[in-house]
């Protein structure tokens, strides 16, 4: 048996072991549902989980996209000079160090109720890592490529687009992996603030606050499932397009050796 | 080949450089370089020998002294000079052409002028196979062919050098020095190259200005006498293994 089988092996197992002991305790499934009763959900709830998703998936891919372009920015802003960064650096470290849930209420506030307050909550605490990221990358720039640069009399503007920007993508792309999770979280905590059953049933953030209430605890185990699907969904699609962007060039991506 | 009337090329007088809190990296150095000569600088780490190297790029500006190339300052320069690095200094998301055309980016060459450019410097250093391939699929010896190809396509007059060859095994530098030699008899441009290799030195100089250390500066200035084109063969001329003996023993007297 090949090695890479043996964690499916080891979830069929657990998915067993849980269902044996569901029957054989005769657990209620208010506390804990049998996996057979969840996975029953999926083909008969499949239209409100299905929109739940895509609310949810909606506001967190907003948020993501939202804190590329903003952390790619602020990283280019902190590049200018080390006078700028060491001015403005505090503020990234402390927005990353406010718990965001704290603020979130000033946030409905001030946004109101639903998919763009949600939007900025998933924004928020996806842009830090985006950013430091983002940052670290954009001024790792070997000193001999810096030199060469400076012997072509490059503007600033060519170094950043021709030296520091494709020098910053491996570095960006660890940022913007922690930030595919990150933005899924906080649009499902932003859910639960702001969350609004006003479009269809609302997002899974919603839904879980909803079925919690009715002690609807098979269809929480299904939510948790399907926000669980989109994390990873988001965190494969940066990796396959890191793949696509890094592929010639970078050492991890690179199978080749060098002859 | 060098005529005495002739106003030098490079021009050094009275250059220094410190930095603050440390003891004077460079002392009072003064030398004339023709057109189309080929001058080595040979020393110990820590004789000033890349600051100078630096200093003649215009990356750094000097404490006292001067520069001239070509009567203008090194900054001016720059569109005469080409730099060579330790290492390659390849940009690794680029293809070995697209380095390349870096070279022509900087001084705004059309993308449609460049490619016939770019051609002719991959045959001239005989690398057209691997235009379209990426540094890290290529040795050590090849990154370097690369890089001094990107330095050449500019067609430049001043050719600033840093120990280009020596991260490179004594096979594939032997052959690069003789590649370098063969390279500057077809475009005669100017060259000032920093190494510690003695033979290397010894095999591609018109001069050598042998350095020293603490504060770091020339104390002696070598002529290499053997005529251009020199071969492979010249290695086991027995005057050439007699001048190297004599820069090796130059050099211990710095000390």
């Amino acid at each position: 048996m090949r090695a890479n089988k043996l964690p499916l092996v080891v979830a069929v197992a657990a998915v067993l072991l849980w269902q044996g002991i569901v029957v054989a305790f005769k657990v209620p499934n208010y506390l804990v549902p049998a996996p057979l009763e969840i996975a029953r959900l999926f083909p008969e709830r499949i239209a409100d989980l299905g929109s739940a998703f895509l609310i949810t998936g909606a506001e967190a891919l907003g948020g993501f996209l939202l804190s590329i372009a903003v952390g790619l920015l602020t990283g280019m802003f902190f590049s200018l000079s080390p006078l700028v960064r060491r001015s403005f650096y505090p503020y990234l470290v402390l927005l990353q160090t406010i718990p965001i849930i704290a603020i979130s209420p000033l946030i409905l506030l001030w946004l109101g109720n639903g998919s763009l307050s949600i939007l900025f909550i998933s924004f928020l605490i996806s842009l830090p890592a985006v950013a430091a990221n983002a940052t670290q990358g954009l001024i790792s720039v070997d000193l001999n490529h810096l030199n060469l640069f400076r012997m072509g009399n490059a503007s600033t503007l060519m170094t950043l687009f021709k030296l520091r920007l494709p020098n910053a993508l491996p570095s960006l792309f660890v940022g913007m992996k922690i930030a595919a999770g990150a933005s899924v979280v906080g649009a499902l905590v932003g859910e639960t603030f702001a969350g609004s059953s006003a479009i269809g049933h609302g997002g899974l953030g919603y839904s879980s606050v909803y079925a919690l209430n009715q002690l609807d605890t098979p269809y929480l185990f299904a939510l948790v499932i399907t926000s669980s699907v989109m994390g990873l969904a988001f965190y494969y699609a940066v990796t396959a397009v890191e793949r696509l962007s890094l592929r010639h060039w970078h050492e991890s991506l690179t199978a080749e050796q060098p002859e | 080949m060098v005529s005495p009337a002739h106003p030098p090329f490079v021009t050094v007088a009275g250059l220094e450089k410190s930095y603050r809190g440390r003891p004077r990296t460079l002392e009072a150095t003064a030398f004339a370089v023709q057109e189309g000569e080929f001058v080595s600088f040979l020393g110990p780490s820590g004789c000033g020998k890349s600051t100078l190297l630096k200093l003649l790029a215009g990356l750094s500006a000097p404490s006292a002294g001067s520069i001239a190339i070509g009567g203008r300052t090194p900054k001016q320069a720059r569109d005469a000079i080409s730099f060579i690095f330790q290492d390659a200094t390849l940009l690794p998301w680029r293809t070995v052409e697209a380095n390349i055309a870096l070279a022509l980016e900087f001084e705004g060459l059309p993308r449609a002028a460049q490619g016939p450019r770019i051609e002719e410097v991959l045959r001239l250093v005989g690398l057209g196979d691997v235009a379209r391939g990426y540094p890290r699929q290529l040795s050590g010896g090849m990154k370097m062919r690369v890089s001094i190809a990107r330095a050449l396509v500019t067609t430049p007059r001043l050719l600033l050098m840093d120990e280009p060859f020596g991260a490179l095994d004594e096979i594939t530098r032997n052959y690069l020095n003789e590649e370098l030699l063969r390279l500057k008899a077809e475009q005669g441009w100017t060259a000032l190259f920093v190494t510690h290799s003695v033979q290397e030195a010894v095999f591609l100089s018109d001069r050598i200005m042998v350095m020293r250390a603490n504060p770091g500066g020339i104390a002696r200035e070598i002529a290499v006498p053997f005529p251009f084109p020199r071969a492979a063969a010249l290695r086991r001329d027995p005057a050439y293994l007699g001048l190297v003996a004599a820069v090796s023993e130059a050099l211990v007297d710095t000390r």
